[in-house]
């Protein structure tokens, strides 16, 4: 078996700030649009549903990487499922990593055109912001942890400046009547941010170079749960100040939300710290991803230096973000359930589940033989 | 034959380790035991080049007759008129020489040394040398020198050499009298409270201050001889058992791998040493002031000095160190907490400000409250450039103003520079080429870099600020967004021995925060920097804030009360 060779470290404090920015960025660009499909005025609860549920599935990611500290998912996945299943699930990963990464580059370009600028072309923004992840993913996960944890301080701060600055327009008759149409519309829109939860697989990848050892599980199981209890926070308050049905229907509600309100009459305008804020969330994020794809890519294809992968694998991200996807619109579609929430529990859930399921059993037999041995 | 006996020798000398490392710099030239002596008449071949005479005068060693050690010197060294060679017979008619270099030794204490050598009574040369050093010679350094590199060492060290006829061994007695400027206060780290000193150009004299200030013994110095043709003295200075061992075995193996012909100075030395060659942003402190590089040895970094250098180099360096001035130390620490935000407020303006101003007008003007909008774009109103050309322009006249003002005489180059930035100015704003907006920002940024404390971080803010006007005015915000993600992205990258650049601020040190871009006061700094300090992290006992006694009646003004007549006395 061919073990991950490096001698990078990040802490789980790093990796805790990195998930955290990454699903933040992505949820609150489309929540509630993403939520709200039954939810409503809900959309709060389907957050929050989701954020549990999520923070379940970090345990598992994190949970079997536990098991096996020393490899990442692409070494274990063929030491459970064997070579060719595992080589598939490898496989299946990687494509995770790319798919991330295109599609919150994608969503970032669509961001900017919406906001600010209409005449630049797609094609343009999703280069630069490729180049900037692959740069990073070149120089290692130590200067994309250390960048991402100086970058935190300024992500929350503006998430929060936003957040406060629209909480004077908050009218709270938008949020009711709370629960009024029963758990099922909550439940139906649950299952989209939870497939986004599908970047806590980063976490087999990055898993041996976390320390200190005994925090690695918990990290990523607590910026399950933070950013979930933000994804809450933030679809009550667009909800609060834009309604249910105008939220349901804004491309980027999040945006809108703070376009719409005017905190003092010198400070006119609060969208600025919102999108710096998702630049900042989608470095971390992307240059993770296109770092854990390059190295899974490079374990697959036995390559020694996995940042030989790098301009290989940022050049696949670029084609995706270009051409997966026609305009904002169809980018939204992909998210919808049930397709989004069917093609990640088909090839994240499933895969994660015959692995645990092979190491339960593998664990069993060696207990069973052992105390024969003995 | 001679070029093929030189070529040869210069082959085995290479298969030679080049440098003997700290502390063994006078065994270098010290010749072996086992080697065989070489014609000195080689080196009256025109032909040779610095390389082959170099092997040629490293393997010299002295002869037993005083002409033919004189022979060698003038074959070695030329027709140099600052050689002096005093001849003495002295009272029991031994021939001896006494030879020196003019302008640095001291001539009374030459002269003295020839008045000892010419009443000596030794009648054998042997016998003369020894008992010079042993008692005759009143000088606080003697020392034996017996090959040519010897002498040339201690004669280019400012000794005075003895050679006696009959013995192939020389004595070499101090008698340095270098010419060096005064002591004076840095004119590139000025300060208000702190100690009007700063290093010079002559090594012996900063380590003797820094010797002033840390008077432990575990002071310790190191020191090595770097180029092969300036022989330039280097040396580390740490705190032995306080600066990491790891750290200090790169260090000296950084240094160790320098195989160059010269040193001039500590930025050949940086060059050779720091991280990274491709860095905007210093990888290692420069200062001048004694009092910084004593701060940072008492925290467990490293100094690095050079002959003729009056900066020293410190290792490692974060980020936070290059906000940090001399006078930070010296001041309360809520003044010097506003200061510090200042300063990185500052340092971050000088580089976006303009960046950000281009953006915001060529692609953003919803940014901007409505009033304030109306009146930049009716500044603007016949300006014939755009934004970004205004600004470059701008920009670009003020750095030449800059440039043009350093470089001219002190006394000109501040009135080139105000006078230029105004006439400049005004003419541009009645011209109609410019609006006084841009002015404005462009003057706001050049104050804000004035700031920075350390001139290095100072040229790295001015270079990238032209970065960030292309970027915003190209494309808009998210040019300047994705500079800054850069940026960031290169600091987190680098490291500086070792040490990462951005911490304790990424990787998150807890320890780290007392003394960084922000001071804390001196009682509350119990711990020193855990990346660099954490052999001896504790720095000194904790509960030493300030406080009144609990009851100020009874303990403080007991305390003052003079001894004299009693409370009785008093109502008298």
């Amino acid at each position: 078996m061919r073990m991950a060779k490096t001698t990078e470290v990040m802490s789980t404090r790093q990796l805790a700030g990195i998930l955290f920015m990454m699903r933040t960025t992505v949820v609150i660009s489309f929540v509630p649009l993403i939520t709200t499909g039954s939810a409503a005025q809900d959309a709060w609860a389907a957050g929050l549903i989701a954020g549990l549920l999520l923070t379940l599935a970090a345990w598992v990611v994190a949970g079997l990487a536990a098991r096996y500290p020393k490899l990442t998912v692409i070494d274990y996945s063929r030491m459970l499922l064997g070579r060719f299943f595992g080589t598939v699930v490898s496989l299946a990963i990687s494509w995770h990593f790319l798919l991330i990464a295109a599609t919150d580059i994608r969503i970032y370009a669509e961001l900017m055109r919406v906001a600010f600028m209409p005449n630049t072309p797609i094609w343009f923004t999703t280069l630069a912001m490729v180049f900037l992840a692959s740069l990073a993913a070149w120089f290692g996960i130590e200067p994309i942890g250390r960048a991402a944890e100086a970058f935190l301080p300024f992500f929350v701060a503006f998430i929060a400046l936003t957040l406060l600055g629209a909480a004077p327009s908050v009218n709270v008759q938008n949020l009711q009547p709370a629960l009024a149409r029963g758990p099922g519309p909550i439940f139906s829109s649950v299952w989209t941010p939870l497939s986004i939860g599908l970047q806590w697989v980063s976490v087999g990848m990055l898993f041996p170079q976390l320390t200190p050892k005994d925090q690695r599980v918990r990290s990523a199981v607590v910026a399950a749960a933070v950013s979930s209890a933000v994804l809450a926070v933030v679809a009550a308050v667009l909800v609060g100040v834009l309604g249910a049905s105008l939220s349901s229907k804004s491309l980027f509600p999040f945006l809108k939300m703070a376009r719409s309100v005017r905190p003092t009459r010198t400070i006119e305008r609060i969208e600025i710290l919102g999108t710096v804020a998702w630049g900042l969330g989608l470095f971390a994020g992307g240059s993770t991803m296109v770092y854990c794809g390059s190295r899974a890519m490079a374990q697959i294809l036995r390559i020694q230096e996995s940042r030989k992968v790098v301009p290989a694998f940022g050049a696949l991200v670029a084609l995706h973000a270009m051409y997966a996807y026609k305009d904002a619109f169809e980018l939204v579609g992909f998210f919808r359930p049930p397709g989004f929430p069917l093609l990640i529990a088909l090839t994240a859930g499933v895969p994660y589940a015959l692995m645990w399921a092979s190491h339960v059993a593998r664990h069993l037999v060696r207990r069973h033989f052992g105390r024969q041995g003995r | 034959m001679a070029t093929d006996l030189v070529r040869a020798l210069i082959s085995r000398l290479k298969g030679r380790r080049r440098h003997g490392g700290f502390g063994a710099s006078t065994d270098r030239s010290s010749p072996s035991s086992g080697r065989n002596r070489i014609d000195p008449e080689l080196l009256a071949d025109d032909s040779l080049d610095v390389g082959a005479r170099k092997a040629v005068t490293d393997r010299l060693t002295l002869d037993r007759r005083l002409a033919e050690n004189l022979r060698i010197l003038a074959l070695a060294a030329g027709p140099s008129p600052d050689i002096t060679v005093r001849h003495i017979v002295t009272d029991a008619s031994l021939y001896a020489a006494v030879i020196h270099l003019q302008g640095i030794v001291d001539e009374e204490r030459v002269e003295g040394v020839v008045r000892t050598l010419s009443s000596a009574g030794a009648t054998r040369a042997q016998d003369l040398i020894t008992q010079l050093g042993a008692s005759l010679l009143r000088s606080s350094h003697v020392t034996t020198v017996a090959s040519f590199a010897q002498l040339w060492g201690a004669l280019s060290n400012g000794l005075a050499v003895i050679l006696a006829d009959g013995h192939n061994q020389g004595l070499a007695c101090s008698a340095q009298s270098f010419k060096t400027r005064p002591i004076e206060e840095p004119p590139t780290d000025t300060t208000l409270r702190g100690p009007r000193q700063g290093f010079i150009e002559d090594l012996t004299t900063n380590l003797a201050m820094l010797r002033q200030w840390i008077r432990t013994p575990n002071l310790w110095i190191e020191e090595t001889n770097l180029g092969h043709l300036t022989h330039t003295r280097l040396v580390i200075a740490y705190i032995k058992g306080l600066a990491s061992e790891e750290l200090l075995a790169e260090v000296r193996q950084r240094i160790q791998r320098i195989e160059t012909d010269s040193v001039l100075g500590t930025g050949p030395v940086e060059d050779f040493i720091q991280d990274t060659h491709l860095s905007f942003f210093p990888l290692i402190l420069r200062t001048e002031r004694p009092d910084r590089v004593v701060g940072n040895l008492l925290e467990g970094r490293v100094a690095i000095m050079v002959q003729n250098s009056p900066f020293a180099l410190v290792a490692p360096t974060d980020y936070g160190m290059l906000f940090q001035s001399a006078d930070d130390y010296y001041e309360p620490v809520p003044i010097v907490f506003v200061i510090s935000v200042l300063r990185v407020v500052a340092f971050w303006a000088s580089i976006l400000l303009p960046g950000a101003f281009v953006a915001i007008l060529t692609f953003h003007h919803e940014l901007l409250p409505t009033s304030l909008l109306l009146r930049i774009v009716g500044d603007r109103a016949g300006v014939p450039f755009p934004v970004i050309v205004e600004v470059f322009l701008m920009e670009l006249t003020f750095e030449l103003l800059r440039e043009a003002g350093l470089r001219l005489p002190r006394a000109v180059g501040s009135a080139v520079t105000i006078v230029g930035a105004l006439v400049l100015g005004e003419a541009a704003i009645n011209a109609g080429l410019v609006s006084p907006s841009v002015i404005i920002v462009v003057a706001t940024t050049a104050i804000a870099s004035f700031i920075l404390p350390t001139f290095s971080f100072d040229i790295s803010a001015r270079l990238l600020r032209f970065a960030f006007i292309v970027a915003g005015g190209s494309i808009g915000l998210f040019g300047v967004q994705y500079g800054i993600i850069m940026v960031v992205l290169i600091l987190a990258s680098r490291r500086s021995f070792g040490h990462p650049y951005l911490s304790p601020v990424a990787p998150f040190v807890r320890g780290g925060w007392r003394d960084y871009l922000f001071r804390t006061w001196h009682w509350a700094k119990t711990m020193r920097p855990k990346l660099v300090g954490g052999r001896e992290p504790i720095r000194a006992p904790r509960g030493q804030m300030p406080r009144p006694g609990a009851s100020p009646e009874s303990e403080g003004l007991q305390q003052m009360k003079p001894e004299g007549p009693s409370d009785n006395t008093r109502g008298q």
